[in-house]
């Protein structure tokens, strides 16, 4: 069953004639499984978490949570669904203790013993006002508050934005300790790739309202490398065939990066001095966004 | 253990093989010692800050491979015995490693003696316990 | 429901403080009494300053909470904290609503509440308002939600900081112009009731859209603001544009009322000749609306004239020319009291429109307004002064200062046959109290010359009615109980006046009938007597009715009286009026209609169309014939309810 399914999904702001948001995205989250949305900023993520969590009513299409619609039966899907915002957005008078005090009696089970636990882990206290907690605090707080609650789906609008590296490093423990204990789904977006290529599943790529990529993060690593060449050698022939999605001159050679590269069926005919390596997450999207000026 | 995998984002390996692979070497190498336990997927995922599933599918992988075993409320231990395969299959695998090896060799125009001497060294490399050389031939 | 509760009490938590302050300054009026105030017990100053502070703490914190307590989460981005819990959006809407006025109200009550412990009640009257705590709880509840509402939705558009904001501030202006136009409309028509029914039913309307433009708002925008901000907008100013076509309707509505919408006559006047009556009463669409109508009782045409009968504490109905010819009435402009605009209508031409006469009156109303027979000239009274004016033209013919005195009963003007203006009237010469002397000028209309001038003592007499050729007067003595205890007629023309002719229970009324005969109507218990005398005082006819009260009419034919009667033991109302036809000369009578009631005095030339109008006061009226008591439907009642 797919916890999050969006289907040909659109938002617009304003009169019908402005462009898309988000243009006919379509994605889907199998229970269990770690879905990551990266993108740069204005490429619709948010606006996306906003219709998936029914905050937003689509122009088009739909956001299914759980299965059902989400701008339609948010309140009833959301006793599953464990959310944290990209802005911590608590009370600012409110305690840890009084904020868990409120969301106990929304849901159907509640841990408040792990949120304690979880909360001694993060370091922060209870009876400290919200506001007055440090960002990574805050962020802290809101994720074993939805934590507590169980929930099958977790929906995370980039958790570690602007959390130092101890900070971030906490978050992503916790999320993988929930991951391992009760299989919780997710649904991530971040500007974090290094944090997230261990993490995630599947991975989708939000480039000016369309979903450029969406694709297991295995495949989509097996498939892209880069190709150097030193010397004066220019581009390789029939290199069109690994569909390349960037390529460049350099000063001691030239260089590219293909996206349809075959680990088992290399292309016959590459020179021999052709250097093939594999691309991290962050060197994959860095190539594709140089590829689509914004 | 953990401190003795080693997971690169830049290798073109995904990560469950690069742990299932590494595993391998220190059971190979004897860094890790029959009957030894190993990491819990929660604890390893969170050394290596990786999704947990992972980390259980190369568990999975390996466990049907023979080389770790999980005793029920245990946890997982490396295998008392050798991996066991059927003779067949043993020889199938070690023959198409060989192959590999061989038309590497033969690629880089590396003669049957040289080769042969390399593979003796890497025999004796990996049982001393020092580190696999980087798989770039493939 | 538990969500409400909910948002209900985290929203109150986070105020905690806020009814502790009440508390606080509860106490402080306890304090008042010690201050130095004259003139008043402790108690009433204690409860008076209590309630002071609690409606300026409830009014206050209604506008604070109500601008910040929605508002302010969605500019600072913190609604998401309810929207990413399963909690409802209703509940997130009436939670936040009703926190805010638990606050605002509660704090209010916490501030009395001191006093209610000590047993005031509460009701500080002529300290510094009239209102009691208890009658007036749901008012104040339902100014706080209002206020709360309102600066809630200033607070979304003005936190938005949207271009939006310039279209709301500028359907406000519109509505707000419109509403006023229409609103001034029925004022100026005298249809208060209808702008008091408007004001209070557009302040309940602005309350329910303000609270179903902010509950779409958070139900439909969610945590978008200025997406939250144009669908408060729209459904605001949409249902307050509703509102106001509705205002527009209703108020067309009711100013269209004609003369078959009057269900009760407050007056009919016929005119002296001719098919047409003026006549006024309420209808029923609009309650305290009481217009004034020309009708012409053949065509069934009618005017509605712009202005109430009663207005300006004068009576102001229009005038007619004595051909029926013309009518001529007053009018404003607009709500301005002054000046008033004489205008007129051509009754005997089809399709004949009021038109503006150049005439106009500044500030203080005219008196005793009176047309020339050929419907040429104006007279009134303004400023001590009788005025002649071309109708036409506008132009001043004549100005003539009224006799010097008090008057002390309602100068008249009358135009007579020979084309001179005739005033009369009864004034004081000095200060004392029915000392007055019976005061005559006649005037040249066209050169202001007068004519004639006379005085004669009449001391405790009234002036009751002018014989048709405005020659002779019918005085009539009046004390404070209303009976009259002799009349007598006088000639205008010498001012000799008849035998003074003693009376007795005069209830019913006196009456001239202008050929020398004096009608005069008595009690006696169970019956009433109408006596026919001459001048000299001798009973002529003597009619006994069995009825406890008599009104008498016109005379529909030569010889013929009708009158109407309430049959002794009826209850008294119109509908059980009986009119009756009195033969004067063979002194016989017999029944004419039932549950009617004669439109006319006498006065009226015997036989002319008003002498034969009867109404009903449910609002009909009918043309009787005198001789076969056939009656013909003018405005029908039964259709009025």
């Amino acid at each position: 069953m797919n916890l999050v399914d969006i289907e040909e999904l659109t938002v617009r702001y304003g009169r019908p004639r402005t462009p898309s948001v988000l243009d006919r995205v379509s994605l889907a989250v199998p229970e269990g499984s770690v879905y990551v949305l990266v993108g740069r900023n204005g490429a619709g993520k948010s606006s996306l978490v906003r219709c998936l969590l029914g905050e937003q009513r689509p122009a088009a299409g739909r956001a299914l949570l759980l299965g059902g619609d989400a701008w339609r039966e948010r309140a009833r899907l959301l006793r599953g669904v464990g959310v944290v915002p990209e802005e911590p957005d608590a009370p600012p008078s409110m305690t840890a203790r009084q904020l868990a005090r409120f969301c106990s009696g929304l849901y159907d089970s509640w841990d408040g013993a792990g949120l304690s636990e979880r909360l001694k882990r993060f370091g922060v206290p209870e009876d400290v006002p919200f506001g007055q907690l440090s960002k990574g605090q805050k962020g802290h707080v809101l994720l074993s508050l939805c934590l507590a609650g169980s929930p099958r789906l977790l929906v995370l609008d980039d958790p570690t934005l602007g959390l130092d590296p101890v900070a971030r490093r906490a978050v992503f423990d916790e999320l993988i300790v929930d991951l391992s204990e009760r299989g919780t789904t997710v649904f991530l977006t971040s500007h974090d790739l290094a944090g997230v290529e261990g993490i995630a599943d599947r991975i989708g790529l939000l480039q000016a309202g369309r979903l450029a990529i969406d694709e297991e993060m295995e495949t989509l690593k097996q498939r892209f490398r880069r190709l150097r060449i030193s010397g004066g050698a220019g581009p390789v022939p029939g290199i069109e065939t690994l569909r390349p999605v960037s390529t460049a001159t350099r000063a001691w050679g030239w260089e590219a990066v293909v996206s349809a590269w075959d680990e088992d069926r290399p292309p016959s005919g590459l020179p021999e001095s052709v250097e093939v390596s594999a691309l991290t997450l962050e060197e994959i999207f860095l190539s594709l966004s140089t590829e689509t000026p914004r | 253990m953990s401190r003795n995998l080693r997971i690169d984002p830049a290798d073109s390996r995904p990560i469950w093989r690069q742990i299932e692979e590494g595993v391998r070497h220190l059971v190979a190498s004897g860094a890790l010692l029959a009957g030894a336990p190993v990491p819990s997927v929660r604890d390893l995922a969170r050394d290596l800050q990786i999704n947990p599933a992972t980390v259980s599918k190369a568990y999975q992988r390996l466990t049907d491979a023979g080389v770790l075993a999980v005793r029920r409320g245990e946890g997982t231990y490396v295998s008392d015995a050798p991996p066991k395969l059927p003779d067949a299959e043993r020889s199938r695998r070690l023959l198409q490693g060989a192959l590999r090896y061989a038309s590497l060799a033969v690629t880089i125009g590396a003669g049957r003696d040289e080769a042969a001497e390399t593979l003796d060294e890497a025999w004796r490399t990996l049982l001393s316990g020092g580190a696999p050389e980087e798989d770039t031939e493939e | 429901m538990r969500a409400f509760v909910a948002v209900l009490r985290r929203e109150l938590a986070e105020r905690w403080l806020i009814p502790v302050a009440a508390l606080l300054l509860g106490l402080a009026p306890l304090a008042a009494p010690l201050l130095p105030i004259a003139g008043f017990r402790g108690p009433e100053l204690r409860s008076g300053t209590a309630l002071a502070l609690a409606l300026i703490a409830s009014c206050l914190l209604a506008v604070v909470l109500g601008s910040s307590i929605l508002a302010r989460d969605l500019s600072e981005r913190r609604l998401g904290f309810y929207f990413s819990r399963p909690l409802p959006a209703w509940t997130i809407w009436a939670g936040k609503m009703a926190a805010a006025f638990v606050l605002a109200l509660g704090s209010g009550l916490l501030i009395v509440l001191p006093c209610l412990l000590l047993g005031d009640r509460l009701d500080p009257s002529g300290l510094f308002w009239k209102v009691g705590l208890a009658d007036n709880v749901g008012l104040w509840a339902a100014g706080v939600s209002l206020l709360i509402l309102l600066s809630n939705a200033a607070a979304v558009m003005f936190r938005s900081r949207s271009p939006w904001l310039l279209l709301d501030l500028g359907a406000a202006a519109l509505l707000s112009a419109l509403l006023w136009v229409e609103m001034d409309r029925l004022s100026v028509a005298g249809a208060y009731g209808a702008v008091m029914q408007i004001q209070v039913g557009l302040l309940a309307v602005l309350a329910l859209a303000l609270a179903a433009a902010s509950a779409v708002q958070v139900l439909r925008a969610r945590t978008d603001l200025r997406l939250g901000h144009r669908l408060l907008s729209l459904t605001l100013w949409g249902l307050l544009g509703l509102a106001t076509i509705a205002v527009a309707l209703y108020g067309r509505w009711i100013l269209a009322a004609g003369p078959e919408d009057v269900i009760a006559f407050r007056f009919v006047q016929p005119a002296p000749a001719g098919t047409w009556v003026a006549l006024a009463g309420p209808v029923g669409r609009c309650p305290g609306f009481e217009p004034l109508f020309l009708l012409d009782t053949r065509s069934g045409r009618s005017f509605r004239i712009p202005s109430s009968v009663w207005d300006y504490g004068l009576w102001n109905g229009p005038v007619f020319s004595r051909d029926g010819r013309r009518a001529v009435w007053l009018e404003p402009e607009g709500r301005r009291r002054s000046p008033l605009y004489a205008r007129w209508l051509d009754l005997d031409r089809p399709g004949a429109r009021p038109s503006p006469a150049p005439i106009q009156f500044d500030e203080s109303a005219p008196r005793g307004l009176a047309l020339s027979g050929d419907g040429r000239r104006l007279a009134a009274i303004q400023r001590e002064r009788i005025l002649v004016m071309d109708l036409v033209t506008g132009r001043n013919l004549a100005a003539v200062p009224v006799p010097p005195g008090r008057a002390l009963w309602e100068d008249r003007l009358r135009f007579l046959d020979s084309g001179a203006l005739r005033f009369y009237g009864i004034r004081a010469a000095g200060e004392g109290e029915g000392e007055g002397d019976l005061r005559v000028i006649d005037v040249d209309p066209g050169t202001g010359k007068v004519l004639r001038s006379l005085s004669t003592p009449a001391p405790g007499e009234w002036a009751t009615m002018l014989s048709p050729d405005g020659n002779r007067l019918l005085l009539a003595t009046r004390d404070l109980s209303f009976t009259t205890s002799h009349v007598r007629v006088v000639d205008l023309r010498t001012g000799a006046s008849s035998p003074s002719i003693p009376v007795q229970r005069v209830t019913g009324g006196a009456d001239f009938l202008g050929d020398d005969r004096v009608l005069v109507s008595e009690h006696a218990g169970g019956r009433m007597i109408l006596r026919l005398l001459d001048l000299q005082g001798v009973e002529r006819r003597r009619f006994e009715i069995p009825a406890d009260r008599l009104r008498i009419g016109g005379r529909p034919a030569p010889g013929l009286l009708a009158i109407s009667i309430l049959p002794p033991g009826s209850r008294n109302d119109w509908l059980s009026r009986r009119s009756l036809l009195l033969d004067l000369d063979r002194g016989t009578w017999r029944p004419l209609a039932d549950g009617m009631v004669p439109v006319a005095w006498s006065h009226l030339t015997p036989g002319s169309l008003g002498t034969r109008l009867f109404f009903q006061n449910e609002g009909g009226l009918f043309e009787v014939d005198p001789a076969t008591g056939h009656r013909r439907v003018i405005l029908q009642p039964e259709e009025k309810r």
